[in-house]
């Protein structure tokens, strides 16, 4: 416990400090920042997060993009340059691309440069391990200031086995990331896992028809969990390997993730399995 | 004390017309004291029937020995917490916690009841539903999941569901990693313990009965209703199921076989949600631990109107501090006026609180508001035509006499007209209903189990609780 405390007391200092050197340009240091493996999704955590999508202010996150109203409007701003003349819509300032339990971000940071003229955003519901990619997003923005790149990730803390339509409307998202999730082994755990039948449900009204989950895990039950039950749910179909490999996300997934580097260097197997939000079928 | 009644229900006023027992059927009174059920005919006041049945003694023989027994017999056994007539005039659904069960009940014409079926949850059941034909009941759990399960109960092993959405496959042990997955030293302890509960999961018992999860939340449900709009001759028939959570949400769900569709949310709550109600086809009012009800337009998930509960609280002159947590809500359409009735309860609260609504296509307007005070808070009631039967919670220590005032009656002042903002001036909307308050003096003065002002609380105080008392959660494990 007091060995917690000194931790925590080190890691405040070293926070503070962050912003202060270097003018806020260095790279946060992981091993300041770690926490349990685990928090528990179904307590009352004291998260923040806005009663319905229309609350959020998207613009404290991507304010390269977004203007200060919540209402999200026209950009010329700093990244008008790399849209190539095409102007942004008020429709494509929208986040589009979720990373559910982004860890330390990997992806995200992966994701940036590759896909410039989309929102993506990173949900983790574990304090530190969300404040350490939003110190390192605020660093690369600064180091690349003139590039302006790292405008278009931000990462948040949300628990998002509950709140997830709080921050997304529906049909709103075109991908969804859920990279080697924490398996919760155990029988009576598996109401914790990130995938379940109902839980599908709640990615499938925030995703636009046509849209993809993609996850990958190195637990082979998990993996199987994961393809039965997105499988079983009418509102998906699983994505050819052929498409697959047509897919670039699939690679940087693969490639970019933390825990996909952990497996690498262990040689472990990385399964991959890609699902398609199928159209609404009509009433019956 | 004598417990008082936890849950009153009737059957809907919608019988066959033809029927002469649905005439009759519409005097049955249902009401749950305890862990008991009474039947009772309101037109003569008579107890019909018990459940579970009662010592064939007369109460006056009684000893105060075997008068303790059976208080015993019944305090053992587990309370009910909802009650709910089906609308096919011939069913009963009795929800009890402690053993999660729902039981379902045949009512003959006479209103007595047999107990037809008894089904045992996975989770403690806290919201009820039926589907629009009547015949499968839904069901909403502690752990927010949602189960259809047949009115009528067929003994059977269910290893394949026909929901579109389906559990956990039951499957024989396969080690969930293998050598090469990456560990932390909590996931391989983790492993370790999995290959020994291998055995313990598999013992489980399967539920024996034929059950199809809809849909669920990862949060506590708390209210759920079934809803339909349009109808099958003009093609545009719809089943809905509405559900609400201690997170705020408010969720709008195809029904099956399509319940896997989210078609919507309401978000705007603050705080939990504990009760929903529909007032128009259209228009959905809910409640819970926020200072305000919230009219809206469901199908759109669009905010209507804000009606104030704090303002009205102090208006009534009762604690302006008092912690609001809506524990029921109802309506009753008036029709010679065209305006819509909402009577709330609030947890632990005395006073009966009327909003006088208009709804005309997607303008609700609230055009005035009453308080009642009740003989004690407020627990339910239901509605009777232009009546209602309250029964509340005395608070009174005179254990002699205050029992007697468990049900009350009361009648719409059909001169009553809104006359101001104030609900001061709308005191008298609510009078006594005399005629009915008589034939409920049987029921009132049924001995009940006896029950400590603790088990009371237990049993009737359920709604604040759902409050969220900040966030400590954090470092807490799974
Ligand atoms: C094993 S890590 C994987 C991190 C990252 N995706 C990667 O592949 O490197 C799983 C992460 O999911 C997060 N997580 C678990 N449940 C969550 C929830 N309900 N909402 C948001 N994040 C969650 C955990 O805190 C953890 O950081």
């Amino acid at each position: 416990m007091s060995e917690h405390r000194e931790g925590s007391k080190k890691r405040k200092h070293y926070r503070a400090s962050l912003s202060k050197e270097d003018n806020g340009l260095t790279l946060p240091k992981k091993k300041f920042f770690r926490q349990r493996a685990h928090a528990n999704p179904f307590s009352d955590h004291a998260l923040t997060y806005p009663s319905a999508p229309d609350h959020m202010d998207w613009s404290l996150y991507y304010p390269a993009y977004l203007s200060g109203s919540t209402q999200p409007s026209i950009v010329n701003g700093p990244n008008s340059d790399r849209a190539q003349g095409t102007p942004r819509t008020a429709e494509s300032t929208k986040v589009t691309i979720a990373d559910i339990g982004c860890g330390f971000g990997g992806l995200l940071f992966a994701l940036s440069p590759q896909i410039p003229d989309s929102l993506v955003l990173g949900l983790e519901i574990r304090t530190s391990v969300t404040e350490y990619v939003q110190e390192k997003i605020k660093a690369l923005r600064l180091q690349q200031a003139d590039s302006k790149a790292y405008q278009n990730v931000a990462c948040l803390r949300a628990n998002t086995m509950k709140f997830l339509p709080n921050f997304f409307h529906k049909g709103q998202l075109e991908k969804i990331f859920l990279c080697f999730p924490d398996p919760h082994f155990k029988a009576r755990k598996h109401k914790a896992r990130i995938v379940s039948s109902t839980l599908n449900s709640e990615y499938a009204y925030v995703m636009k028809p046509g849209a993809w989950v993609y996850t990958i895990t190195d637990v082979k039950d998990l993996h199987e969990w994961m393809v039965e039950h997105f499988e079983k749910h009418a509102s998906f179909e699983r994505v050819r390997e052929e498409d697959l490999k047509a897919d670039k996300c699939v690679e940087l997934m693969i490639r970019e993730t933390e825990e996909g580097k952990k497996v690498e260097r262990n040689d472990g197997e990385k399964l991959v399995a890609c699902f398609r939000r199928l159209e609404d079928p009509p009433w019956p | 004390m004598h417990h008082p009644f936890q849950c009153l229900a009737t059957f809907g006023v919608t019988q066959p017309s033809s029927d002469e027992g649905g005439l009759f059927r519409r005097n049955i009174l249902f009401a749950a004291s305890g862990p008991q059920i009474l039947t009772v005919n309101i037109k003569t006041g008579h107890i019909v029937s018990t459940w579970p049945l009662e010592d064939t003694k007369e109460p006056e023989d009684e000893q105060p020995g075997s008068k303790d027994e059976k208080g015993m017999n019944l305090a053992a056994r587990p309370k009910i917490i909802n009650l709910v007539a089906v609308n096919d005039g011939a069913h009963l659904i009795a929800v009890t916690g402690e053993d999660k069960c729902i039981r379902v009940f045949g009512v003959d014409a006479e209103g007595r009841l047999s107990e037809l079926s008894e089904r045992s949850m996975p989770k403690r059941p806290c919201a009820i539903g039926l589907t629009p034909d009547n015949r499968t009941i839904i069901c909403g759990d502690k752990f927010g999941d949602v189960y259809a399960i047949p009115l009528q109960y067929e003994e059977r092993i269910v290893t394949d569901s026909v929901s579109n959405i389906t559990e956990e496959p039951k499957k024989t042990f396969v080690p969930s990693a293998s050598e090469k997955t990456v560990h932390s030293a909590r996931n391989r302890r983790a492993l370790e313990d999995q290959r020994k509960q291998a055995l313990v999961a598999n013992a489980k018992e399967p539920l024996k009965f034929e059950h199809q999860l809809l849909l669920g939340h990862v949060s506590l449900l708390t209210d759920l209703l079934s809803v339909t709009t349009g109808s099958s001759n003009t093609g545009d028939f719809r089943h809905y199921i509405l559900t609400s959570d201690r997170d705020e949400h408010i969720r709008v769900s195809r029904g099956p076989p399509q319940a896997h569709i989210i078609e919507n949310y309401c978000l705007g709550h603050a705080e939990f949600v504990s009760k929903l109600l529909l007032v128009t086809p259209d228009v959905l009012i809910s409640g819970g631990g926020d200072d305000h009800l919230i009219a809206w337009d469901w199908k759109a998930g669009r905010k209507l109107a804000q009606l104030d509960l704090r303002d009205l609280v102090v208006e009534a002159g009762l604690d302006g501090e008092v912690d609001i947590a809506v524990s029921g809500l109802w309506s009753i359409y008036d029709e010679p006026r065209q305006r819509y009735l909402v009577l709330v309860a609030l947890e632990g609260v005395p006073t009966l609180l009327t909003f006088i609504m208009s709804v005309d296509n997607d303008i609700v307007t609230v055009s005035g508001r009453a308080v009642t005070s009740l003989p004690g808070n407020l627990i339910c009631l239901i509605v009777m035509d232009k009546s209602i039967v309250v029964s509340s919670d005395s608070l009174k220590q005179d254990k002699e006499t205050s029992h007697k005032e468990r049900l009350s009656a009361y009648t719409l002042d059909s001169n009553f007209i809104v006359t101001g903002k104030s609900s001061r001036d709308l005191g008298e909307m609510w009078q006594i209903d005399p005629a009915i308050g008589a034939t409920l003096s049987e029921t009132n003065g049924h001995s009940s189990l006896e029950a400590s002002r603790a088990q009371v609380n237990e049993t009737v105080y359920s709604i604040r609780s759902l409050r969220k008392r900040g966030g400590y959660g954090e470092e807490s494990q799974l």
